[in-house]
C-alpha cells in the first residue's frame, strides 16, 4: 500500500521525536549530514547525496544497508528522505528538522511518515532506533565523542 | 492523598527514551537529586524525599507548578509517582496523570524511558508535556556527559511558553 505524499505539504507524522542540543543550526546539520560524524552513531557510513539524488548506509556486520532517495535537502534546516531497505519495500518518508530554539539550543524533529501499516513490535524498536541516532548525534555535537552504541 | 483516578477513555501514553553516557545511578541520582534539578529542568525546583507514599512538589519561579506522589521506587531502576497541574484551570481538573521512569544498561550506555500515562481523552496536559519532556531530558543528558549547558534557568523556556500558548489557543477554539 502507498499513500500519496507531497513533501510542500506533508500530513501528520505517524511518529515524532524531538531532542534539544545545545550547538547552532548549522553546527547540527554538519554532524547530521557529514559521513565522519555519521558514522559515529548510525551504524555505518553514509552518503547523502544532493536533493533529487540517492543517500545510502552502507551495510556492516551488524546492520543491513539503508537506501532511498533525498526529497528535500535545505541547509541547514531540513532534509527529507524515503528510507527502506531492498528487503523491505516500499520505504517510509522520514523528515529531519532543524530549528533553532531557546538560548542558542537547537530543536532536531525526526517525523516518521508510515507508506504502510506497522506491526505492534515496531513501535518499540523505533522508538529506542530514533533515540539512539539522536542521543549519538547530540552526544558528538556536544562533547565531541562519540557515544558507544546501546545495541 | 487517594490513588488518582484512571481514565477508562483515555489518550495514548506518552513516552520519550533518551540514551545517556552514564551508569544508572547516576541517572537515578540526578532524577531524585531535587536542588540541582534545575539545572536541566527549566528552573525547576523538586522537592521530595522520593519514598513511597511521600508527596512530589515542583517549582517554578518560587511558584508550586505541579504536584504529586511517590508510587513506586526501586533504585535505581524504576520511579513512579503521579503528576497533577496545580490549579485553577482546566489542564488542573484533568486530575493526577502518572509519570514512569525506567533506567537500564543498554551496552555499555543507560537508557531512561519516561512514560507518561493517564491523560483523559483530548488531554491538553498531554500536550504541555510533549513540548516539555524532550526539553527537560536533553538538558538532563547534556549535564551527565559534561556537555556545557545553555544558561541554566531558562533553558526550555520557551518551549514551555509556546506550548502553553498552544493549549491555551486550542482550549479556547474546543470552547467556542
Amino acid at each position: 500500500m502507498s499513500k500519496p505524499f507531497d513533501p510542500a505539504n506533508p500530513p501528520k507524522p505517524d511518529n515524532v521525536v524531538i531532542t534539544y542540543i545545545n550547538a547552532s543550526q548549522e553546527r547540527v546539520w554538519k554532524a547530521l549530514t557529514d559521513p565522519a560524524e555519521q558514522a559515529t552513531y548510525f551504524g555505518g557510513k553514509t552518503e547523502i547525496g544532493e536533493q533529487g539524488g540517492r543517500w545510502i548506509r552502507h551495510a556492516t556486520d551488524k546492520w543491513p544497508a539503508l537506501t532511498g532517495d533525498v526529497l528535500v535537502k535545505e541547509k541547514p534546516s531540513r532534509l527529507l528522505v524515503t528510507w527502506g531497505s531492498d528487503a523491505d519495500p516500499p520505504p517510509d518518508w522520514i523528515e529531519f528538522l532543524i530549528e533553532p530554539a531557546s538560548n542558542g539550543t537547537t530543536r532536531v524533529t525526526i517525523r516518521e511518515y508510515h507508506a504502510r501499516d506497522w506491526g505492534e513490535d515496531y513501535a518499540e524498536a523505533a522508538e529506542q532506533g530514533w533515540a539512539a541516532l539522536l542521543a549519538g548525534l547530540k552526544t558528538i555535537v556536544e562533547t565531541g565523542k562519540p557515544l558507544p552504541s546501546p545495541f | 492523598m487517594p490513588a488518582p483516578k484512571l481514565h477508562a477513555d483515555h489518550d495514548p501514553d506518552y513516552v520519550y527514551v533518551i540514551y545517556i553516557a552514564a551508569p544508572p545511578q547516576k541517572i537515578w541520582d540526578a532524577l531524585t537529586e531535587g536542588k540541582t534539578a534545575r539545572a536541566w529542568w527549566a528552573g525547576t525546583l523538586q522537592d521530595s524525599t522520593f519514598k513511597v507514599g511521600e508527596p512530589i512538589v515542583f517549582r517554578r519561579n518560587g511558584k508550586v507548578d505541579l504536584h504529586g506522589e511517590i508510587l513506586e521506587r526501586e533504585e535505581p531502576n524504576r520511579l513512579v509517582y503521579t503528576f497533577h497541574i496545580e490549579g485553577p484551570g482546566p489542564a488542573h481538573d484533568e486530575g493526577p496523570s502518572i509519570v514512569t521512569y525506567e533506567i537500564k544498561p543498554a551496552g555499555s550506555v543507560t537508557l531512561l524511558k519516561v512514560t507518561h500515562s493517564n491523560f483523559p481523552k483530548g488531554s491538553i496536559s498531554r500536550q504541555g508535556v510533549e513540548h516539555g519532556w524532550p526539553a527537560i531530558f536533553s538538558g538532563l543528558k547534556t549535564v551527565l556527559e559534561g556537555g556545557a549547558m545553555p544558561k541554566f534557568d531558562n533553558w526550555g523556556e520557551e518551549e514551555f511558553k509556546s506550548a502553553q500558548e498552544q493549549q491555551l489557543r486550542e482550549h479556547a477554539a474546543r470552547k467556542a
